[in-house]
């Protein structure tokens, strides 16, 4: 059936076409005055406990030590992770056994990320209302790198943590290809209500929000 | 929808269900823990009422003015590369995803949990086009292994018990397995990730679009939504022309009722909005993002004032776990795809001469506990008295229930006919209530009685009836008023 039958066929339904709905195009709102370090803790320290809750985990760490506690977490485990420029300097040599997805074809790519055992993203966002990372696709973030590996590992610094969802919906203003919310491993009670960590996707996901030592 | 025609009638289907233990006690289970936890997450929230008024608002906003609102949200989502497609009924819907499994070659589709195409029955549609459907998610592949239908919403498969769970396994692969969940998720997970990457085709639902961004969004816990919508080069997602939302404000709201009237979780593990295919420099993503918006019935309801609100619908289950008859008899009496309350208003919508589904309306004690779970406040409980009445009038029913009922209307509506009738009717009532002494086959095989006493315990009668003891009533409240 064509569009325009499909629409009168609603239009008839409702009792006449309705008027064209002006709608503005989306726009990420005015951007809030500067949040200092301590409210972004404080968020921090919410949106860790609600991930907990959810059989997720997280950690602040700070700038100092980020490179040696990814070493604890992953050591010669094999990994996959996001281009370096969203990641902080000091971890990359601890990644450098890493397939890293700026150099490599598509087919290489997914193969790499379902033989690792961790994918290593950064987050446009973490959320303090529910715990949720946010992630967007883009050329250098791609999406299986928080998809197949059993392990996802989230580098964000703490600036990038928000109070709600409603700022996280700004980020969906530029539409991209993939706004994904992730809140806590894969999961299922579909057997006889049994919950279960780790069906599809992920079974471990572990936040790493990163404290900058001069505030 | 010839599956969906029903043999035998909703109160034999649940006579069959109370008879089984295990059904009786995972459904009330899955029910109480669901309601439960929806429950909890309530009161957490403090603010819950206010985000029902909120989305209760949006979305009949947004079907007040369908039309116009699917028009942007085509225009935008075709911008960023989305191929819409329109389909009338079941037929053509299944027809437009065949013709582009056939276009794609496509000799495998994995399958995202979707209501919408186990209404329009699209696997049989791509069998018989050999494309195999996989179902993907863990309650639906079991389901599918089983050859049977989902009895519940969201927890497709809990009237099945572990141990055939692991027998449908070891049969599937050869293998042999433990009872443990563990054991029986890992399982689904290492066969179905193959299964993944092989498929040329990913075939999801659409939990709801939004308008102003031209987005499809998918809610999942399992994360086999997140591959389906990822990994084939193709991914379909069917949306029922009524899933729609206007702005992202609107969706914000969706996110936040969506998870807890339906788990009482906070939020999904993972919730995926996506705009368009992936863009060109993308490493990972489908090439192409197909989405078929799918009428099959839903203008009928649309144009029936008395209906329309359901459309406002958000498929989460709440109505299911809060229902007496449903948490009593489960999803499979109803004999039909979409399951309790919201089920018994939506199917006879959808089919109207369908004899079968309307007597669905009786599967009700109108207590209107759906209404009060129901996140977008829809007056299920309004909606049935409604069916009923359009049945009756219709003609349908019991017709010895419906006499009975006719007189009982007339002799209610004589003082002097329904005083002495009454005594009558509780005289009589003592020998044909539970207690009483009529055995119960015999009352099965008296006229006219038979057709109340069928699925009823009839009560025993009061010695004095209410309107006997309402003078004494009065009286003592007089001197009650007086004494003071």
């Amino acid at each position: 059936m064509d569009a325009e039958s499909f629409y009168a066929r609603i239009a008839t339904a409702l009792g006449g076409p309705s008027p064209a709905l002006h709608l503005p195009p989306p726009r990420a709102r005015a951007l809030p005055a500067t949040v200092s370090v301590p409210q972004r803790r404080v968020w921090a320290a919410a949106a860790a406990e609600r991930l907990r809750s959810v059989g997720g985990s997280a950690e602040v760490v700070l700038r100092s030590n980020l490179a040696q506690r990814v070493q604890e977490l992953i050591g010669e485990s094999s990994v996959v992770r996001v281009a370096e420029h969203l990641l902080p300097s000091e971890i990359l040599p601890v990644l450098a056994h890493a397939t890293v997805c700026s150099i490599v074809e598509p087919v290489a790519w997914r193969e790499a990320c379902a033989a690792a055992t961790w994918g290593v993203t950064d987050a446009n966002a973490w959320i303090a209302e529910t715990g949720s990372v946010l992630l967007c696709a883009q050329r250098d973030r791609p999406r299986a790198t928080s998809l197949l590996p059993r392990h996802h590992l989230v580098v964000v610094p703490m600036d990038r943590v928000i109070a709600s969802l409603d700022e996280a919906l700004d980020a969906m203003a530029d539409t991209p290809s993939q706004w994904l919310l992730v809140t806590g491993p894969s999961r299922t009670s579909d057997i006889e209500n049994d919950l279960t960590i780790g069906v599809h996707g992920p079974a471990v996901l572990h936040v790493l929000v990163v404290d900058e030592e001069t505030a | 929808m010839s599956a969906h025609s029903l043999k035998d009638d909703f109160l034999d289907r649940a006579q069959h269900a109370l008879g089984q233990d295990f059904l009786r006690r995972a459904v009330r289970k899955t029910t109480d823990r669901l309601r439960d936890g929806r429950a909890q997450a309530v009161k957490e929230a403090g603010q819950f009422d206010a985000w029902r008024t909120a989305l209760s608002d949006a979305r009949r906003r947004a079907i007040g003015r369908l039309d116009a609102v699917l028009r942007v949200f085509v225009e935008r989502a075709s911008a960023h590369g989305v191929q819409v497609h329109f389909a009338a009924d079941a037929a053509e819907a299944c027809a437009i995803v065949v013709e582009l499994a056939r276009a794609k070659g496509a000799r495998l589709a994995a399958k995202g949990k979707s209501m919408l195409s186990e209404e329009i029955e699209l696997n049989q549609a791509l069998e018989a086009a050999c494309v195999e459907a996989l179902e993907t998610d863990l309650g639906e592949w079991i389901i599918q292994l089983a050859g049977e239908r989902p009895s519940h919403i969201i927890l497709p498969v809990v009237h099945k018990p572990r141990a055939e769970i692991r027998e449908l396994f070891e049969q599937h692969g050869g293998v042999s397995l433990s009872d443990e969940t563990k054991v029986l998720a890992g399982y689904a997970r290492d066969r179905l990730r193959a299964e993944f990457l092989r498929a040329e085709l990913g075939i999801t639902g659409c939990n709801m679009a939004i308008a102003e961004t031209g987005a499809v969004a998918l809610f999942s816990n399992e994360g086999n939504g997140r591959m389906v919508s990822t990994l084939p080069k193709t991914h379909i997602a069917l949306m029922g022309l009524e899933r729609i939302v206007e702005t992202r404000a609107d969706f914000a709201d969706l996110m936040r009722l969506l998870p807890r009237s339906a788990t009482g979780q906070r939020i999904t593990t993972y919730v995926n909005v996506l705009h368009g295919p992936k863009r060109s420099a993308e490493l990972d993503g489908p090439e192409e993002l197909h989405v078929v918006i799918v009428d099959a019935g839903r203008t009928q309801q649309l144009a029936d004032r008395d209906y329309r609100e359901a459309l406002a619908c958000i498929r989460c289950g709440a109505c299911l776990n809060a229902c007496p008859v449903y948490s009593t008899v489960g999803g499979h009496a109803y004999g039909t795809v979409y399951p309790g309350p919201i089920g018994a208003v939506i199917e006879p919508l959808y089919a109207r001469d369908d004899e079968r589904r309307a007597e669905l309306a009786n599967a009700s004690t109108l207590c209107g506990a759906c209404h009060e779970a129901c996140p977008v406040r829809i007056p299920l409980h309004d909606m049935l008295v409604s069916l009923r009445q359009a049945n009756a009038r219709q003609g349908r029913g019991d017709r010895t229930e419906l006499t009975l009922q006719r007189v009982a209307a007339r002799a209610m509506a004589v003082p002097f006919v329904y005083a002495h009738g009454a005594a009558v009717a509780r005289w009589f009532g003592r020998f044909v209530s539970s207690n009483g002494a009529w055995p119960r086959f015999v009352l099965h095989h008296t006229p006219v009685l038979h057709a109340m006493a069928r699925q009823r315990v009839l009560p025993e009668p009061p010695a004095r009836a209410f309107r006997d003891q309402w003078a004494d009533l009065v009286r003592d409240e007089r001197r009650g008023a007086d004494g003071r």
